[in-house]
């Protein structure tokens, strides 16, 4: 279910323009859902997919903690490539055939 | 997307008004308050959240930002719950911002989406800068009084935005008007016998004038005290609204009409703090005994066994009527235009230098010195209560009751009014020349008194005030004569304690 709100997410993207670098790409301690590129910014994006928000909105789930799971894998991430430019967090959520994306969530 | 309430919050009792700010934009959903919110108004975040979405409205799933402005002030109470929730209900397009023109608002949300009372509403509701101030349903009746209908009741979060959306009229929350059950204060014919300290008490009551009972263990000091409110008449408008607002702002019960009609009674135990009794505390200024005792009686029981510079501190406050309390965040004014009854014992076994009793001289003495000179010096009535006569106790005939006394006592105070003060303490020098001069018999006595050292310059205005309330409880004749004059010298004599005997 993850994966297939994930394949919505980053198509949704792509139709605005996006280009997608990477998906989940893991390191110890944190998972990258997307990674997308678009002009000079590198966008990394969580998303949080949901049947239905009766449990509390899906980007409630992005907390402090997980933030800042976010930041240091993004670091990670960036070491490991070379792609660089203007940094962006998203959170994406998915609640059934809608898909809200926050840009620069954080 | 940027919505102003106007609110209020409490500062000692007083009420200051407050701008809450509330935006709510893109972002991960989080609702944050600044403004030196307290715990209680910080806990508004669940408060609010639970209220709107019971109301059957939609809490938006964005980044929400509270401001309370000025930011300075230290906001206090969960009086601001229904100003940040219609506030975020305007930020986000669920009501029209301009709806909110010309109106305040003030009160608690309950979770399901309740508008509740918050204490100290009469001042909040004059601190808002609005032509209308919308309140909880509870308080409609009162509120309205004391602030000459300026406000609009509603009871819920969900009435409120259907009114401002105008798709549904202004609730109308009337309901019966609240009648109070009539006072039950203890009858003055309870009290067998004792009629030199009834007398007394009238004089107190009547003049307004503070007061001491001594006498030993059960003599019926406590029993009189608590006689005194009985005496006195009603609350006149003015005064009723004041006692309402105070009390309300302290966080008091008010009675179910939701006015003060009857002098309040305030009866603090001898453990009583300098904070306690004359106000302040940390943070928030509160109100002390003092001031909720105004306009109303202050009773010190055990007056000896208070630590004496609590009772020292008492000595302003009776001076001025106010009493002004600094602290390092700022200093405030609270009213303490109040009655003061206190009692003692004569001395620590009670008996006071009869043959009964067993404390040595000096035992005796230092318990005389435990009331400070100065605070005697402001107590007018002095009583001295004996054991009651044993044929009063057991078959006694009917005793005067006390709306008989009370009958007098507001004659009396009637009588001060018509002379421009609230009562006989109170009349400035200017008036006493006019409405109490001396006749020459009572000239001989008060000029007798003085060289004698046995009356201070402040002691003879009080003189002549106890002696016009005396005159007025007999026949408000304009003179004082000799006698009125030597009974008030008399009553205002220091009681025999235990320590004069020696």
């Amino acid at each position: 279910m993850g994966r297939w709100g994930e394949a919505q997410v980053a198509r949704h993207y792509e139709t605005a323009g996006y280009v997608v670098v990477d998906r989940n790409w893991r390191v110890r301690g944190g998972e990258l859902d997307l990674v997308l590129t678009r002009d000079d910014e590198i966008v990394f994006c969580e998303v949080k997919t949901r049947s239905s928000d009766r449990f509390g909105h899906g980007a409630e789930a992005v907390d402090h903690r997980k933030q800042r799971f976010l930041r240091r894998t993004a670091i990670s991430w960036l070491d490991s490539h070379e792609l660089r430019g203007k940094l962006r967090f998203d959170v994406a959520t998915v609640v059934g055939p809608r898909i809200d994306v926050i840009e620069a969530a954080f | 997307m940027l919505a102003t309430v106007r609110s209020a919050t409490l500062s000692g009792i007083l009420g200051r008004p407050v701008q809450v700010e509330v935006h709510v934009a893109n972002g991960l959903p989080g609702f944050t308050i600044v403004g030196l919110p307290d715990l209680s108004c910080r806990e508004a975040r669940d408060r609010v959240r639970a209220a709107i979405l019971s109301s059957e409205l939609e809490w938006p799933m964005r980044r929400i930002t509270v401001n309370l402005a000025p930011g300075d002030v230290p906001k206090v109470g969960a009086g601001l719950d229904l100003p940040i929730a219609v506030g975020i209900l305007a930020a986000s397009d669920q009501i029209a911002s301009d709806s909110l023109d010309g109106l305040g608002l003030v009160g608690e949300l309950g979770l399901d989406g309740s508008i509740r009372p918050v204490p100290g509403v009469f001042s909040l509701v004059d601190a808002i800068e609005a032509p209308t101030v919308v309140v909880a349903g509870a308080d409609a009746q009162i509120t309205s009084i004391i602030t000459s209908g300026r406000v609009r009741p509603v009871d819920t979060l969900q009435n409120l935005s259907a009114a401002l959306n105008g798709s549904a009229p202004w609730p109308e929350i009337g309901g019966g008007i609240v009648e109070d059950e009539p006072p039950c204060d203890p009858d003055l014919a309870d009290v067998k016998g004792q009629q030199a300290a009834k007398w007394a008490l009238e004089v107190a009551a009547a003049g307004g004038h503070h007061s001491l009972l001594v006498g030993p263990p059960g003599a019926g000091k406590t029993m009189l005290a608590r006689r005194l409110p009985g005496l006195l008449p009603d609350l006149t408008d003015h005064q009723s609204h004041e006692v309402t607002r105070l009390h309300s702002a302290a966080g008091c019960r008010l009675p179910p009409s939701g006015l003060i009609r009857r002098p309040p009674w305030r009866a603090p135990h001898h453990s009583a703090s300098m904070a306690a009794l004359v106000g302040g505390g940390t943070g928030r200024s509160r109100p002390g005994e003092v001031s909720m005792a105004s306009n109303g009686v202050l009773f010190l029981d055990e007056i000896g066994e208070f630590a004496p510079s609590v009772l020292d501190a008492l000595r302003q406050p009776l001076e001025e009527g106010v009493v002004r309390v600094a602290r390092s965040g700022g200093s405030d004014e609270h009213p303490a235009r109040l009655l003061l009854v206190a009692a003692m014992n004569p001395c620590p076994c009670g008996e006071g230098g009869s043959i009964a009793c067993r404390c040595p001289p000096p035992a005796r003495a230092r318990y005389a010195r435990r009331v400070s000179g100065p605070l005697l010096d402001r107590i007018d009535v002095m009583v001295q209560i004996g054991r009651p006569d044993p044929v009063a106790l057991l078959d006694g005939g009917r005793e005067e009751s006390s709306t008989e006394v009370a009958l007098r006592v507001a004659e009396v105070r009637e009588l001060a009014r018509r002379r421009g003060a609230s009562t006989n303490a109170e009349l400035t020098d200017a008036q006493l020349d006019e409405y109490a001069p001396l006749d020459p018999a009572a000239r001989g006595v008060v000029r007798e008194a003085l060289v004698s050292g046995r009356l201070s310059g402040r002691g003879l205005r009080r003189i002549r005030c106890v002696a016009r309330t005396i005159r007025d409880l007999d026949d408000a004749g304009p003179e004082l004569r000799f006698g009125d004059v030597s009974a008030a010298l008399t009553l205002r004599s220091r009681p025999a304690m235990g320590g004069d005997h020696d």
